[in-house]
């Protein structure tokens, strides 16, 4: 049965506040979805339940049909940093694990909880971060370092891990890519179902996943209703809106409840764009964002944006998840699941790829800019950043504004130095709208 | 000795030139593979000259524009060469998911200057499993298949066979060598035996042999120098050489390199390929051993105290009495794993600093105090 969740309009005008911008009252609740999310994971040794980590592409759908409440690497972050409670998980990582600053902020806040429960100083996190260590590591590798991740993580932790490698690069042709999702099924149901089975005791409840998919699929079809009106000028929403909602698509799919969410966010954008209420009072500069929802400066940046007339509205990490949902049957799922990773979730983070979808977005949403915010210790969305914006600049004739930043670590980040640069981008934009 | 070595030292010390020297007096196509793991053998036996793309040692200027300046050198290097242009000899280049930046490597290819023939492949990163094997499998026939069609020329499985034993032999001349070097330390200085290895990543592997063998025939009959210097073991250094300026440091102060399981050292000839069988199959029986320890690839099944087990082992063999672990700055695989690897190291008793290298001109200084005191404290120890 679907759980209710509701934001009260006090906690919506806060948010709001905050943020600056007339952000829709429908994502405000996602917070307290977030906060079921974790709290299903934290009880499931209670309940007797195994633990699954899930790292990399969305396959947490196939240890969540297994009845395992799984963490999702790409949730975790984002819980950590948007509350800002990641600071002692790094500093155990950094001080006591020993790696390096520019390690990716991901291994480190998650090799920092292992280590954490290893060493007994679990004391020194929050309660709200204390997940279980895993029964079962499930590795996808969109990003190479995702592997090595998962397999710190499962070395430290001391329990299995099975790899599902995400294997677009080198496909050309449509029929490289089916025989490339044959391949990822292959290993689907040879390697990663097996030991989902071995870790549940229990043969894979294959009609579960069906289902789990089936309502992975309404929810991704309400979303492109979403991401369609966002062409609206004004658009209804932000892509941090967007970003904001992607538990249901990522990290904790097949509830009815998300369905619920979509559909209240569609509505309510649907109502606003056929008042022309926007986000914003005037929507000055269409932007283009490269990156994560980055959580590290999520707040900052649309303060800085939203007075001046800014909108993020399109990037391809918000943009990847589950695209095309037409093609998802949950009568065939392994195989619909392995196309849509190989053939659109997983090439997005290569930049070979990105460069045309980042083009697309730019033309199909009008975009005025881009920012790509450079993450020092993420290279999956660093690298191509600047052949990016040399190719926003000719084909378009519009300007890119490429910071170093991190999804998780301040103590990457200048504010100070990033409002300026904002500042002066959005002025760039200016001047050349006077130019031409 | 010095004609080999010379030959050796000549290649690496301008790879732009002997490469396209190389070209133009044997009228032969050369494809540019970036590093680690692409079969070189494939290409060998397409008939062209595998040549592993080497780090420049010029200053980037116009590649500043494409990449941050927090990835690492050799990347760096690489997308400066393919905008100005000065790898324009190349008649084609392979790339595969080495680790983040090659993605970045190859786009640069696509954009500025690309060579006529530009390949990604997808080498499977797991080491275990019948879907890694097949997909390997898969991915070098459509390797085959796109050199076959470069070229005009058939690869069968007897030119491929004919290759694979080439690089064998390479592989067990180079043991040699290090066989030689860790029962007579100081034979060779640290940079001429990276400079022998790197060599073979450029030189067509039938003259690399016939070079390796004069030489070895002639360090056979000479003596170990006397000397007391601490022995040292090198670890890490992915996809190009170490500086030689660091490396002449540690001869210089007193120490000598006795084994290493750097990249352009004993990882490159690591684990001769078995000669039976499938060809394609005995390459990904290769490409998946699991020692020396590969954190480009993934091991379902390791231990997180694998890869200081490895370091130790080589330390064991050469009679190492410490490790200097070469971190390229900006490398993922190698600093991720740095922290187990340092706590297996100290748990084993073995001395080992770690020391971050730049592809730019830093100053050495601090390098030379760190490396003078880490040898001093392990020659007070003893």
């Amino acid at each position: 049965m679907a759980q209710e969740f509701t934001a009260t309009p006090e906690e919506v005008e806060k948010v709001r506040q905050k943020v600056k911008a007339n952000v829709p009252a429908s994502v405000v609740k996602m917070g307290k979805m977030v906060d079921a999310y974790w709290e299903d994971i934290r009880r499931a040794p209670q309940e007797g339940k195994k633990v699954a980590w899930q790292v990399s592409a969305p396959g947490a759908i196939l240890t969540q049909a297994a009845g395992m409440p799984t963490l999702f690497q790409a949730a975790f972050a984002p819980y950590c940093t948007a509350r800002r409670w990641e600071g002692p998980l790094l500093q155990i990582a950094n001080e006591d694990f020993g790696f390096l600053p520019d390690t990716c902020s991901y291994i480190r806040l998650h090799s920092g909880l292992i280590h954490a429960w290893d060493t007994g100083q679990l004391d020194k996190i929050r309660p709200e971060l204390r997940i279980p260590r895993p029964d079962l590591v499930v590795c996808g590798r969109t990003c190479n370092e995702h592997s090595t991740l998962a397999e710190l993580v499962a070395r430290h932790a001391n329990c299995p891990m099975v790899l599902l490698d995400d294997i677009a690069m080198g496909c050309v042709t449509e029929a490289d890519y089916r025989k490339r999702a044959k391949f990822m099924e292959r290993q689907m149901r040879e390697d990663v179902i097996p030991a989902i089975e071995k870790a549940t005791g229990r043969p894979y409840p294959y009609d579960k996943l069906s289902e789990m998919l089936s309502v992975v699929k309404q929810v991704a079809i309400l979303r492109d209703e979403v991401t369609e009106l966002m062409k609206n000028k004004p658009s209804p929403c932000t892509m941090f809106d967007l970003g904001i909602s992607l538990l249901p698509l990522i990290a904790q799919m097949g509830r009815p409840e998300a369905v619920t969410y979509f559909k209240e966010f569609l509505d309510e954008c649907k109502d606003r764009a056929a008042k022309g209420i926007g986000v914003l009072p005037e929507e000055k500069y269409r932007l283009y964002w490269d990156g994560y929802t980055t959580w590290s400066v999520l707040g900052t940046v649309m303060r800085m944006l939203a007075p001046r007339g800014g909108i993020p509205l399109a990037g391809r990490y918000t943009w990847s998840f589950w695209l095309h949902p037409e093609m998802l049957d949950p009568e065939k799922p392994l195989e619909s699941i392995a196309y849509s990773l190989v053939r659109y979730m997983i090439p997005p983070a290569h930049p070979y790829f990105a460069k045309d979808m980042i083009m697309e977005l730019i033309e199909d949403y009008q975009l005025d800019g881009c920012i790509m915010l450079s993450y020092v210790t993420c290279r999956m969305f660093n690298v191509g950043q600047e052949e990016f914006a040399e190719m926003a600049e000719r084909k378009f004739g519009i300007p890119s504004l490429i910071f170093p930043c991190d999804m998780v670590d301040r103590t990457h980040v200048n504010e100070a130095q990033l409002n300026t640069r904002v500042e002066a981008f959005l002025e760039m934009i200016d001047a050349r709208r006077r130019k031409y | 000795m010095n004609g080999s070595l010379e030959q050796f030292l000549l290649a690496t010390e301008n790879p732009y030139r002997y490469v396209a020297e190389w070209k133009q007096k044997n009228h032969k196509k050369v494809v540019g593979l970036h590093p680690m793991s692409i079969p070189e053998e494939m290409v060998h036996a397409a008939g062209v000259l595998p040549a592993v793309i080497w780090c420049s040692s010029d200053p980037i200027t116009l590649g500043q524009a494409y990449a941050p300046t927090y990835h690492c050198g050799f990347t760096r290097s690489f997308i400066d060469d393919m905008v100005r242009g000065t790898l324009g000899f190349m008649d084609g280049m392979i790339f595969h998911d080495t680790c983040l930046v090659a993605r970045g490597s190859h786009l640069a290819a696509t954009r500025h200057n690309p060579p006529r023939y530009l390949k990604y492949i997808h080498l499977p990163p797991s080491i275990r499993g019948s879907v890694a094997r097949d997909l390997f499998a898969d991915t070098l026939e459509d390797l085959k298949a796109s050199l076959e069609e470069l070229t005009g020329e058939r690869i069968t499985e007897q030119s491929l066979w004919r290759s694979i034993q080439v690089y064998n032999e390479n592989r067990s001349l180079l043991e040699k060598l290090y066989r030689l070097r860790r029962t007579k330390p100081g034979i060779l200085k640290a940079r001429e035996t990276v400079a022998i290895v790197h060599s073979s990543m450029l030189m067509p592997k039938e003259e690399h042999n016939d070079l390796l063998k004069r030489l070895i025939s002639e360090l056979e009959k000479k003596a170990a120098p006397a000397n007391k210097r601490v022995k040292l073991v090198l670890s890490g250094h992915f996809c190009y050489p170490p500086r030689a300026d660091i490396l002449d440091m540690i001869d210089e102060l007193g120490g000598v390199v006795v084994d290493d399981e750097i990249f352009c050292g004993s990882r490159y000839f690591a684990n001769p390929v078995k000669e039976a069988g499938n060809p394609i199959s005995a390459l990904f029986d290769r490409y998946s051993q699991k020692t020396p320890p590969d954190p480009t690839k993934v091991d379902t099944e390791g231990k997180w105290t694998d890869w200081g087990d490895s370091i130790t082992g080589v330390v064991r063999r050469s009679g190492a009495q410490g490790v200097i672990s070469l971190m390229v700055k900006f490398c993922p695989p190698h600093q991720e794993w740095h922290p187990d690897i340092k706590r297996v190291l100290s748990g084993a008793g073995v001395p080992e600093l770690m020391l971050q290298t730049e592809r730019e001109a830093v100053t050495l200084a601090p390098i030379r105090t760190r490396i003078e005191a880490f040898i001093e404290s392990i020659r007070g120890a003893d």
